[in-house]
This record gives C-alpha cells, sequence and structure tokens, in this order.
C-alpha cells in the first residue's frame, strides 16, 4: 500500500471511530427500581383531646406530641398521632392501641387523664384499664413508653371549663353534672396519680411527672397553661408537656446508653 | 516526484516567503475561526434550548399518565387526560415490554400535609387542614433519584436528594411561593427542616371518621426549577411508597378520594427521538395518556437546522474568500517563481510535478489555516459560552455547556484543505504549463 | 493516479547514429556504453514572434557534435547561440528542421517523454546558475534525482558524491544566498550530472565570474567530461574560451558561418 492510501485509509479509519461514538449512546435494559425502606424509630402518641391539639394556636403544628416529636426524636422518626378526642382509656385500648401494635411503634408517648376524671370513672377500674393498655403497648414490642399523670385540678384541661360553665359544643367535652366538689375530685386527682406511678412501674414504662411540671410553672409565673376557656392546654401548655416529656426520654436515654 | 518529495519542496517554498504564507494562513485561519465558532455556539444554543423543552431530561423522554387517552388528542404533544386509570405492576411491566422503549422510571406520588415551622402560608387559600397556617396540602412526587439525570427536573440551588433518602427532599418554587417566598430568596431554604404528614382516613369504634397522619422529618436540600408533577416536593421513591402505602391503606368509606395506584405516573425514556412517536402509540394501545414536546422538539430541530444552514452559509463563505486570497497569493508566485518554474522545468520536471507542488502549497496554507482557525473557533464559542452561562446562572436558570466538536473541527479542517485546493488549480495549471525555456533569460 | 515511484528509464542510448573521431572523419567506430551522444542538426530554423513582427533566430543551421564531442558555441550577442542549445536541450520546440541527439530526433519528444530527455539525457547549466533558493546546495544538486523518482538514500549518497567532486562538501547545507559565483556555478555543474546524462549544455558557465574563477569552472567541467564521458557543448562569447574545445561552431546572425576543430581553426561554415 503506498504511503498516500495508507494516510488516507488512517484518516477515514478516525473518522468512522469519530462519527460511532458520537452518535453511539449506552442502552440500558429496561428496568424499575425501588429502595426498601424503615425508619429507626417509630412513635406513636396515644391521648385525647390536648394530644390532638385542642386549644393551641395551630393545632397541626403546635399539639404537644407534635412538638415533642419535632424536638425530642431524631430525624428519622416516623411520627403518629393516635390520639382521639376526649378518649378515655376504655376507648383507647380499642381505638388506639392496635394502631400502635400495628405501626411497630418503639416509642409510646401515653397521657389518658382528663376525659377518664371528668367521666367519674372509678380509681380501680382506671388503673386496670391503664395497666392493660401499656401493658400491651410493651407488649407489641416498644422499647420506651412513656405515660403521663394529672396535673393539678385547677390546671386540668377541661375542668375550669365545666367549673365555669363556659363549654362549648364544638369540642366535645363531657362535663359531669352536677360537677363534684373541687375536694372530691383533688382526692380522685390524687388517686389516679398514685395508680398511674404504680402501673408504670409495674409495666416497666417512664412515668412523666406533670403535676409537678405544671405546678413549678405555675409557681414561677410561667404562662398560663390552659387556654382561656379552661378546656384544652393552651399553646404555651403544649409546650410544657411537650419538654416534660422530652426531658423525661432523654434521661432515661441517657440512664440506658 | 514521489508525494513526499513534493510536500517537502513545497513545504520549503511556503517557508521561504513566510511573510506572504502568514498572511495567507491568518485569512484562513479568521475565516476557519468563524466558521467554528458560529457552528459550535449554534450546536450550543440547540441543546439548550432543546434542554429546556425536555426541562433537562432527556429528548427521547415520555410522560405517562394514570389516565386514559382521550381520542379527540391523538398526535398532540400535551394532550387532555381521559379518565383516570391507575398504573399498576402489570401495566408497567407491558410498557416495559414496548419495542423502542429504553427505561421505564416510576413516579409515585403521595398527598401530604406540608408544615413549616415558624413560617406561615399566605393567603386564605393556602391554609392547610384546622385553619393551620404553618400547614399546607400538596403532594409527594416520588423517583428513583438514582435516574434523577433521565428526568425533567432542573436545580436551582442546593443538590438532589440522596439516592433512598427517608430524610431528604427537594422543593418547587410554587409551594415555596404558598410561604411566600420567591425570587433569589428561594436559595436560603436549602437546609431548613419541613415536616411531611400523609394523611389516612380511620372509623373509630363508635363510627366517627377520623384522619390521622404518618409524620416525617425531611431537611430541604435543594430546590428545583419545575413543578414536579402536581407536586411541590420531589423526594426519593423510599419516603413517597412509604407514606402512600400509609394514605392507601385508610378506611375507603371516610377517604374515597386517596390515591391507591401505586403508580402515579410513568417517565418512559425511548430509544431515541424517532421511537418516541411508535412509543407513544403502543403506550396509548395498552391503554394510557402519553404526553412528550415530540412535536416541538421536531418544530424547533427545523428551525435551528435552518439557523445552522444559513450560519453554514456564512462560514463558507468566509473560507471561499480566504481561498480566493489563496488564489491570489499563489498567481503572484507563480509570476514570481517563473524562472524558478523554468529551471525545474529544464531539470526534468513534469508537468504534473509542477502541479502538484502547487497544489500541495495551496493544500498546506489551507490545513494550517484550518488548524488555527479551529482552535480559535472553539476557544472563541467556549468564551461566549461562558459569558452566557454566568448570565442565565445568576438569573436563576439552567446554564449552558460546550461539547467539544470533534466532527465539526475534522470538517472545518478537512474543508478549508479541499477549498484551498481547488483555490490553488488555477494558479498551479498555470504554473504547470508554463515552459522550460523559462530558466533561460533570453 | 500512480503514486509509484520508479526510475527514469535509461536514456536514449546510442543505436542509432554512427560515431565520429571528428567532423572530418566518416569513419564510424562502434559506440560504447558510457560514451556521450552525438547531436546532429539538420537545417535547423527558429523565430520568435516579438512586438514588431517576426524575428527570425536560426537560420538553416547544420551541424554534427560527434560522440564524446566537444564543442563550442562561439558569436555575438543576438548571434543564436542560447537558442540553439534550448534547442538541443529540449527547452525550446524545435520549429523547422531536424534535431538528433543520440539517434533521437528531439524534435518528436514532447510531455513526460520530453521531460525525461531534459531530465536523464541532458545536463543543462545555466549563465545564472538556475539554482532554487529555498534549497540547500546539496537538495539543489538532489533536485534532478527527486523529479527522476530515485530513492531518497540513493540520491543523497549520490549528490554527496558529486558535491564532494565540485569540492563543495563543505557548503552542502548552505543555500544560494550565501555562496559566491563559483560556487553556485560549482553546485549547478553538480546537478547537471546528478542522473549521469551524456550530453552536458553550459550556457556561459563563466559569463557571471571572474577570470580565475572562470578558469576553475572550465577545467572542471572538462575533467568531469573526461571521466564520465559526455558530449560537452558550450555557449560562449569569449574566443579563447571556446579555444578550448575540439570544435568550435561560429554564428553570427542565425547562422553558422564557420566551424572548426581543435588545431584546424576557423573554417567555412555550412
Amino acid at each position: 500500500m503506498t504511503p498516500g492510501r495508507r494516510t488516507g485509509l488512517g484518516v477515514v479509519s478516525v473518522l468512522v471511530i469519530l462519527v460511532l461514538t458520537a452518535c453511539g449512546s449506552p442502552s440500558s435494559t429496561t428496568t424499575t427500581r425501588t429502595q426498601p425502606s424503615g425508619p429507626r424509630t417509630v412513635y406513636v402518641a396515644v391521648g385525647g383531646s390536648d394530644s390532638v391539639g385542642y386549644g393551641t394556636d395551630d393545632p397541626l403544628l403546635d399539639a404537644w406530641p407534635q412538638q415533642f416529636f419535632r424536638r425530642s426524636l431524631p430525624l428519622q422518626t416516623v411520627f403518629i398521632n393516635a390520639a382521639v378526642p376526649r378518649s378515655t382509656v376504655a376507648e383507647a385500648i380499642t381505638d388506639q392501641a392496635p394502631l400502635a401494635r400495628s405501626s411497630r411503634a418503639t416509642v409510646v408517648t401515653v397521657w389518658l387523664v382528663s376525659a377518664d376524671l371528668l367521666d367519674g370513672t372509678p380509681v380501680t377500674t382506671y388503673a386496670s384499664q391503664l395497666l392493660q393498655l401499656l401493658t400491651s403497648l410493651h407488649g407489641a414490642g416498644a422499647t420506651t413508653v412513656l405515660v403521663g399523670n394529672v396535673p393539678p385540678l385547677d390546671e386540668l384541661p377541661g375542668y375550669p371549663a365545666c367549673r365555669a360553665g363556659t363549654v362549648g359544643g364544638g369540642r366535645g367535652l363531657r362535663c359531669p353534672v352536677p360537677l363534684p366538689a373541687p375536694a372530691s375530685l383533688s382526692a380522685d386527682v390524687a388517686a389516679y396519680n398514685q395508680a398511674i406511678a404504680v402501673d408504670a412501674t409495674r409495666s416497666g414504662s417512664v412515668l412523666v411527672d406533670l403535676r409537678t411540671a405544671v405546678t413549678s410553672s405555675v409557681a414561677h409565673g410561667g404562662q398560663p397553661f390552659l387556654e382561656p376557656s379552661g378546656a384544652d392546654l393552651s399553646t404555651a401548655g403544649s409546650t410544657l408537656v411537650a419538654e416534660a416529656f422530652g426531658d423525661r426520654l432523654r434521661a432515661v436515654t441517657r440512664h440506658t446508653a | 516526484m514521489s508525494w513526499a518529495d513534493a510536500f517537502r519542496l513545497a513545504a520549503r517554498s511556503v517557508v521561504r516567503r513566510p511573510g506572504r504564507a502568514a498572511l495567507t494562513v491568518v485569512a484562513v485561519a479568521l475565516a476557519a475561526a468563524l466558521f467554528t465558532a458560529m457552528l459550535t455556539m449554534a450546536a450550543t444554543a440547540q441543546g439548550r434550548v432543546l434542554n429546556q423543552l425536555a426541562k433537562g431530561g432527556p429528548l427521547a423522554g415520555i410522560q405517562v399518565a394514570a389516565a386514559a387517552p382521550n381520542p379527540s388528542q391523538a398526535g398532540v404533544d400535551n394532550p387532555a387526560l381521559g379518565p383516570s386509570k391507575p398504573i399498576d405492576q402489570t401495566a408497567l411491566d407491558r410498557i416495559a415490554k414496548i419495542r423502542g422503549v429504553d427505561v421505564v422510571l416510576p413516579v409515585v406520588t403521595a398527598q401530604s400535609l406540608v408544615a413549616w415551622p415558624g413560617h406561615t402560608a399566605t393567603g386564605g387559600n393556602d391554609a392547610g387542614p384546622s385553619g393551620s397556617t404553618g400547614v399546607v396540602f400538596d403532594q409527594l412526587v416520588g423517583i428513583d433519584i438514582s435516574d434523577i439525570g433521565d428526568f425533567p427536573v432542573t436545580l436551582s440551588a442546593g443538590r438532589f436528594p440522596s439516592p433512598g433518602s427517608t430524610t431528604q427532599v427537594d422543593v418547587t418554587p410554587v409551594l415555596l411561593a404558598r410561604y411566600g417566598i420567591t425570587g433569589t430568596a428561594t436559595r436560603s431554604v436549602v437546609g431548613s427542616q419541613i415536616i411531611l404528614g400523609a394523611p389516612r382516613g380511620f372509623r373509630s369504634s363508635d363510627g366517627t371518621p377520623v384522619f390521622r397522619s404518618r409524620w416525617t422529618k425531611a431537611t430541604i436540600v435543594g430546590v428545583v426549577t419545575q413543578q414536579a408533577g402536581s407536586g411541590g416536593v420531589l423526594a426519593s421513591l423510599s419516603l413517597v411508597q412509604a407514606d402512600q402505602r400509609w394514605t392507601a391503606a385508610g378506611d375507603p368509606t371516610v377517604d374515597p378520594d386517596a390515591v391507591r395506584s401505586p403508580y402515579a405516573g410513568l417517565f418512559v425514556i425511548a430509544s431515541g427521538l424517532d421511537a418516541v412517536s411508535s412509543v407513544r402509540a403502543a403506550i396509548e394501545t395498552v391503554g394510557y395518556s402519553t404526553s412528550a414536546p415530540e412535536n416541538l422538539i421536531a418544530t424547533v430541530e427545523r428551525y435551528v437546522h435552518v439557523v445552522e444552514i444559513v450560519l453554514t452559509g456564512i462560514g463558507v463563505i468566509a473560507l471561499a474568500i480566504a481561498s480566493l486570497g489563496i488564489t491570489n497569493a499563489l498567481l503572484a508566485a507563480v509570476r514570481e517563481r517563473r524562472r524558478e518554474i523554468g529551471i525545474l522545468k529544464a531539470v526534468g520536471a513534469r508537468d504534473r510535478d509542477v502541479l502538484r507542488s502547487f497544489l500541495i502549497e495551496a493544500g498546506v496554507m489551507g490545513a494550517l489555516g484550518g488548524v488555527i482557525g479551529t482552535v480559535l473557533g472553539l476557544a472563541l464559542a467556549r468564551l461566549v459560552a461562558a459569558i452566557v452561562d454566568g448570565y442565565l446562572t445568576s438569573q436563576g436558570l439552567a446554564g449552558v455547556h460546550v461539547s467539544t466538536p470533534y466532527l465539526l473541527g475534522i470538517a472545518t479542517v478537512v474543508g478549508a484543505t479541499v477549498l484551498a485546493v481547488g483555490a490553488g488549480t488555477i494558479p498551479a495549471r498555470r504554473a504547470a504549463r508554463l515552459p522550460a525555456r523559462e530558466a533561460v533569460e533570453l | 493516479m500512480g503514486i509509484v515511484r520508479r526510475a527514469d528509464p535509461v536514456p536514449p542510448g546510442p543505436t542509432a547514429g554512427p560515431r565520429y573521431a571528428s567532423v572530418d572523419d566518416p569513419s564510424p567506430v562502434p559506440a560504447a556504453a558510457d560514451d556521450g551522444l552525438a547531436v546532429v542538426g539538420t537545417a535547423l530554423a527558429h523565430r520568435y514572434e516579438g512586438p514588431s513582427g517576426v524575428v527570425p533566430v536560426l537560420v538553416d543551421v547544420t551541424f554534427t557534435v560527434p560522440r564524446d564531442g566537444y564543442a563550442a558555441l562561439v558569436g555575438p550577442s543576438g548571434a543564436g547561440k542560447t537558442t540553439l542549445l534550448s534547442l538541443i536541450g529540449g527547452l525550446e520546440a524545435v520549429q523547422a528542421g531536424t534535431l538528433e541527439v543520440g539517434g533521437t530526433d528531439v524534435a518528436t519528444l514532447e510531455g513526460d517523454d520530453l521531460a525525461a530527455y531534459r531530465r536523464s539525457t541532458v545536463g543543462f547549466i545555466f549563465q545564472n546558475f538556475g539554482l532554487l533558493d529555498a534549497l540547500t546546495a546539496l537538495e539543489n544538486v538532489e533536485l534532478a534525482a527527486v523529479l527522476a523518482g530515485e530513492r531518497s538514500a540513493v540520491r543523497k549518497r549520490r549528490s554527496a558524491e558529486l558535491l564532494d567532486a565540485v569540492g563543495m562538501t563543505p557548503r552542502a547545507a548552505h543555500r544560494p544566498g550565501a555562496l559566491s559565483g563559483g560556487e553556485r556555478q560549482r553546485v549547478a555543474i553538480a546537478r547537471a550530472l546528478v542522473n549521469s546524462p551524456r550530453l552536458i549544455l553550459a550556457d556561459e558557465p563563466t559569463g557571471n565570474l571572474d577570470a580565475d574563477t572562470s578558469e576553475e569552472v572550465m577545467q572542471l567541467l572538462e575533467s568531469l567530461r573526461r571521466d564520465r564521458g559526455c558530449t560537452l557543448m558550450v555557449v560562449t562569447h569569449d574566443r579563447a574560451l571556446a579555444g578550448r574545445a575540439t570544435q568550435q561552431l561560429v554564428l553570427d546572425r542565425g547562422r553558422i558561418t564557420s566551424t572548426a576543430t581543435t588545431g584546424a581553426g576557423p573554417q567555412s561554415g555550412r
């Protein structure tokens, strides 16, 4: 082959290669892909109207379980608010606990006090139902169950509204008729708190002493715990409850770490 | 005389008269630079326009909706949808098997509450449920982030979520506008945290309907320029599918509108622009409505092609003018080198030896000018593209990218050489016909 | 288009036409393979078309230069010497008459055959040297061999040998612009010999040189002619120079007025 013909072939070869690489595109096999997922923390809130956020400025954002979720739990947390307004413990066993179990909750908060108290549920019944509830939550694999107790009577959501007769129809607050005397209700509050403490211990749950937290806040002139009608928590009250639960969770986590 | 010897002789003649050769080469180089720069910029502009039409995705991308085709909308780029029709795995598998389909990318959507602590949604219409002003209803759009390059989405700030991440999302300007965040301020949201809540309908033991949400936290890692379908939040498949499963498992009597179709849509990439039409027809036969900017792309390509033809014409005219310079220079050289040509003839050069030598001279000047001009032209195109890119990105738009058009460079050099040789033909023939007696001063 | 290099065919040899010891000796002598070529012109005529009309340059020129001859074409300026030499060298086309070189009718040559004749049969030496300024001395010598398609190694070696023979080896890499007149003529002589021509034509080889240099150049030319066995024809206006040749052809106004051989002095021309 003469030099000129060799050169010409070389140029043509380079051109062909360049055209092929310029025009060609890698073909991929037709494919669809999904990826597995699974959060590390599943938090379910079991509660009543306070846990739904009634009384706060922005219930979806200000409900205390939502605040607890945002501030005290890690980024990779799924939060389900199972709370039902005005729920009693007995109702929660059927309405809320199954959701916690099916969600495989690893952290559960339980704050069910107002409805049973104002409904007049006997403390023994309350204690037995609460223990049943807490045990069932542990039985489903929850590693941490935090249970809140009853704040002082004057700060019990719903009580000041019932006492003042300012209950509206929209929030479903059930006031006992006649309203028991404060001394009697205070005794009930103390008995409930005793029962909650016992049940917490027996079930391996963590007690969150809201009574002390609220009492301390009131004594130090903190923002009103309840919203003006007294039927529900205020936004500040929800924040206080969220912080109390958060502090307790951190304490437990530090202790077990 | 061999080609190599003719080349050496021609090269010596060129080097012997460097000034004239340099001027001729510069003329060719300028023309080649103009030619190369114009076509490179045209190709870059075309790529940018088509990229804009395809919204950053592949040109052969087809969007498949969870809806039946509308018979009155056949052949339309973005047809109105027919009745809703869920896309399940069977349908996806059928579409994946269509001839001409390269990749099928599922799109999953989930209705979501979007809560942004510290921010207030503006306007009554944007207020979320229960009168919440920090929460809005929106839609999560989930895609396989590792295929993000194939989707028609482009970033204006930050980055895309990591593939498989359940705690990273991108948001769109439409969502941010609901919180009163617009323009360059959208970039400031990167790094902030939002809360997403997938709603689900329950019925209490007493029959009361209740909605409970599955809340997750996410960090905004980027802002995309396009609305992700009808959604304001772009996330990974993992995140959205988990939310979708939660919502779909709800009581249908409480939430009959919940999305229960596994896939909200598909993004199908055909094997090429040529295959888009047939793939769309096949998908519509399967029973789903499709949209793709194929007609628009075809129209744009036609117009851009016209522009390319015009620019090519201008470039060729410039090269032809430069070639005339070669003709002029060589004609002058033939006049000046009559004696030299006569000597060559006198010592035995054939006519074709002289012809070859002059043609090679012309070709060498053309090739040299072509190479220099190509390099200059590419550099000029890159400079202009850098300026345009800076302007576009400062406006929050996608920039431009200049590729290195090797084929264009080769074509320019070859073209300049061929034109130069053509231009040198007349002078070369004139030189070849000179009689040997020119060597003898009579 | 052929891109096959091949050396030129062997130049036309003395296959036709007898060899003469001198113009007066009609006895043919058998030719040797490396002898020079006989040049025979019969009734040659040549004219130019000038602005004022046709100008006759050669009129009825008849002559014979034998093989290995050494002839001088002498006469005043404008006598037609260079034109006659150009016809013999194939630089001008024969318009009338016949011109045979080594038995070949030069008038019938054209195209590639004519180029081959100039390249390999004839070695032409010009008055103004005829070197290409773009090439070095060695490359100028090589040029004729390049045109003949010689392989690079072979032609370089032969060119170097020729340059050495003319004493120009130290200046081989210099361009003509850096050489003196005498040096340039030496290079031109070497170039004329590179393809081993059988006929050397030199047009006023010393016309631009001083006396000493002229003597050197002529001695060189004559010795090379002897060594290589060529026919040498020299155009000159210098009678003394013409006397060095074994044959003098005197031209005046386009006609040969006399011819002479060595020692015989000028005779009436025909």
